[in-house]
């Protein structure tokens, strides 16, 4: 299964259960079933270090098929893309995916828009650089290479 | 790893988990909150624990005893009947239980099979705030082992020893309790209650120095105490950093390191050995007396600045891509560095006994080396790039056996020394050595570029063995000094200055000139010794004082202008007479031809 990488918000939000439902601070994605699956998105949340201010979150998401998601305009594909391994996408560089000047562009605004820094940032800067920079953002710690789920 | 806490929950007939008592490791199961009546109980036929009963929103979260003294942590359980159903009936592990609330913890948290939310999340209860950290489908089947493993910054579930999920949270940093939890524990961590799930095996273990399992993420300041043993044997993604290992506590890491190693502080006794390559820097490595530091893989990045003290030892076996510079030795520390190094090597410090030996290849810089006394610089392979700079004391060598493609410049080797260098091939400059007391430069191959510059004083010997096919010019050699030149070179070699009783012993061919040597009284050419071979090029203005003596027996070119020789009154010029004044020596004359005022020689 696809994996992509998400900025989304976070709430505190009541999930439907079938038999019931819960509250749990959760992103966006945590609501929605993959229609692939019918079960949630595999998923691992950065959220800020600071509770107070755990407005939105940087995401791993795997799933099948992310319709549901790209249909929600508060969960951006920061990206815009796929990848087919969580940790093999990290040492891509936007270079070597091809991507032009517009699509940095657009996740450099992606990042920048959360307060992050893309000073330096290049179509050969490996993406995980550029992850590195927005989960910073949350926690000065972050490391996506730490980050990793499973598919089914 | 010691396991603190491990139950296979063998019991006779059905039992309360709070009335069981665990074996083979462990003092209790007890209480910590519960809602409703159903609890977790042993199940005597099968010897595993599930619920009591069914009921909605009826839960129970146990505790172990003893709870575990450190943060990192273990908490291994097997299944042993899986609910494939839909409802919302929960059971997991908890760690980190801050209080009896409990306030605070992180939880794996299974649902049936069958449940539209997946089988296995991660969560982190904060009061009565509940955080999705993760969430995965496993695909829970019988005889599936789990281990929740809890690091200091860092959760991961395992499903049959492969990462299911890992996640950093921070929010909870004290070690707490370790429990179990079936159903509805409190507010915002609600659930039923059932027994279809069936849990066996259930083992805490502690992590306290050793690491075997695979990291992922960061591994950093790791402390190891007397010892104790810090084993990493998984690659590591990340940063493995900072740690400190004292007594007799050893660092292995045998896997390979994508990202930085460095900064490890041993202490006396201390060893650490990494096996595997380092992607990038290892550095500042600081190793006290009689540790040992073996670094076997290869090194894309820099490995520098490490400092080693007495009896320490720093072996790099393997390729060094990039630079291996500003080590510093002190007495009997060894650094041995026996593979190609592609980058630069330099400002080595080597002090009393210490040996430095660089035996392979570096195709950069080997530069500003210091030496001490004793010490030893040996430079085995060849360097293609510079070699220069090198500050060598008393009884210091520097041996260079292999070829130098470029400039070796500007040593210096000291006098009562005993010092010398001993140099190979050269393809380009070498000059301005400066040799005192007895100290020896051989340079016994071909100089392809200028060899020029040299400073040797009393007792100091520069044999220039083989072709230099460029100028030899300008070394100035004080009293005792020899230089010895003793095959060909092809272009000038000119302005000695050579002081009393010098020798200057030029034996072979000169293609291009030999002009302007300044001999001092009772200097000597001496053509049967040194310049016994033809010129065939201009040999001029050379200037001899009283009492200094030529013989030149080879084919002699001079020019019609040129002084050659100028020989002031007194000296001796072979088969003349006293009191020559002046001669004029015409091209290809074959008998000098001598002015009026001096004495014609016997033709």
């Amino acid at each position: 299964m696809p994996v992509r990488w998400n900025i989304s918000t976070v709430a505190l939000r009541t999930i439907d259960l079938g038999d019931g439902s819960e509250d749990v601070i959760c992103p966006k994605e945590h609501i929605y079933l993959d229609p692939a699956r019918g079960k949630r998105y595999a998923r691992v949340s950065l959220y800020n270090v600071n509770k107070g201010q755990r407005t939105w979150a940087l995401s791993l998401i795997r799933g099948v098929d992310f319709t549901p998601l790209d249909g929600d305009a508060e969960i951006i594909n920061v990206f815009e893309a796929d990848f087919t391994e969580p940790r093999a996408l990290l040492d891509l560089t936007p270079n070597s995916l091809g991507w032009n000047a517009a699509r940095l562009t657009r996740i450099r605004n992606r990042i920048t828009a959360k307060g992050g820094n893309t000073t330096g940032l290049t179509g050969a800067t490996p993406l995980i650089t550029w992850l590195a920079r927005a989960g910073q953002l949350l926690n000065p710690a972050f490391d996506p290479r730490a980050y990793f789920v499973a598919g089914p | 790893m010691p396991v603190t806490f491990e139950d296979t929950f063998t019991e006779a007939s059905d039992t309360a988990l709070t009335s069981h008592t665990p074996a083979p490791t462990g003092t209790s199961w007890s209480q910590v909150v519960i809602t409703g009546t159903a609890v977790i109980q042993v199940y005597g036929a099968t010897d595993d624990i599930g619920g009591s009963a069914a009921g909605s929103a009826n839960g129970q979260a146990v505790k172990i005893a003893p709870a575990p003294s450190q943060y990192d942590l273990d908490i291994e359980y097997k299944f042993t009947a899986i609910d494939t159903g839909t409802a919302t009936r929960r059971l997991g592990a908890l760690a980190h239980m801050s209080d009896a609330t409990p306030t605070n913890y992180y939880r794996t948290m299974h649902l049936p099979t069958g449940h539209a939310s997946n089988d296995t999340e991660l969560m982190e209860m904060a009061g009565t705030t509940k955080t999705s950290l993760a969430t995965v489908d496993a695909g829970i089947a019988v005889n599936d082992v789990f281990v929740f493993k809890l690091r200091s910054g860092s959760q991961e579930v395992t499903k049959n020893g492969a990462s299911i999920l890992t996640s950093s949270d921070t929010s909870i940093t004290t070690p707490g309790d370790v429990g179990f939890a079936i159903g509805f524990v409190k507010t915002g961590d609600t659930g039923n209650i059932a027994t279809t799930y069936r849990v066996d095996n259930f083992k805490v273990t502690t992590i306290s120095t050793g690491i075997t399992a695979d990291l992922s993420g960061t591994q950093a300041a790791q402390t190891a105490s007397a010892d104790g043993a810090l084993a990493i044997a998984g690659d590591f993604a990340q940063p493995q950093a900072s740690d400190t290992v004292s007594g007799a506590s050893a660092l292995s890491i045998a896997a390979a390191l994508a990202i930085t190693q460095a900064g490890d502080a041993l202490a006396a006794t201390a060893q650490a050995d990494i096996a595997g390559a380092l992607a990038q820097i290892q550095a500042s490595d600081t190793l006290a007396a009689t540790t040992q530091a073996d670094i076997a893989g290869a090194f894309a990045q820099t490995q520098a600045a490490d400092g080693l003290s007495a009896a320490g030892a720093l072996s790099l076996a393997i390729a060094l891509a990039a630079a291996q510079a500003n080590n510093s030795l002190t007495s009997a520390a060894q650094i041995d560095l026996s593979a190609v190094l592609a980058q630069t090597q330099e400002a080595d410090a080597l002090s009393g006994a210490a040996a430095l030996t660089i035996a392979a290849d570096s195709a950069a810089t080997q530069a500003s080396d210091t030496a001490s006394a004793g010490a030893m610089l040996l430079i085995g392979g060849a360097l293609d790039g510079t070699q220069a700079g090198d500050a060598l004391g008393s009884a210091a060598t520097l041996p260079i056996a292999a070829v130098l493609d470029t400039a070796q410049a500007a040593d210096t080797l000291d006098a009562a020394a005993g010092a010398s260098a001993a140099i190979a091939d050269l393809v380009a400059t070498q000059e301005d050595q400066a040799l005192a007391g007895s100290a020896a430069l051989d340079i016994q191959a071909d100089a392809g570029i200028a060899q020029s510059g040299d400073v040797l004083v009393a007792g100091a010997t520069a044999l220039i063995g083989a072709d230099l096919t460029s100028t030899q010019a300008a070394d100035t050699l004080s009293a005792g000094a020899a230089l010895l030149t003793v095959t060909s070179l092809a272009a000038t070699q000119a302005d000695q200055g050579v002081s009393a009783q010098l020798t200057a012993d030029i034996a072979a061919l000169f293609a291009g000139a030999q002009a302007g040597d300044g001999l001092a009284a009772t200097a000597t050419i001496d053509s049967g010794v040194g310049l016994s071979a033809a010129l065939v090029a201009t040999q001029a203005d050379n200037t001899l004082s009283a009492f200094v003596q030529t013989r030149a027996r080879g084919r002699v070119a001079m020019t019609g202008t040129a002084r050659y020789p100028g020989i002031s009154a007194g000296a001796r010029q072979p088969g003349m007479g006293a009191v020559v004044r002046k001669y004029s020596i015409n091209a290809s004359a074959r008998q000098p031809s001598i002015n009026a005022t001096a004495r014609q020689p016997q033709t």
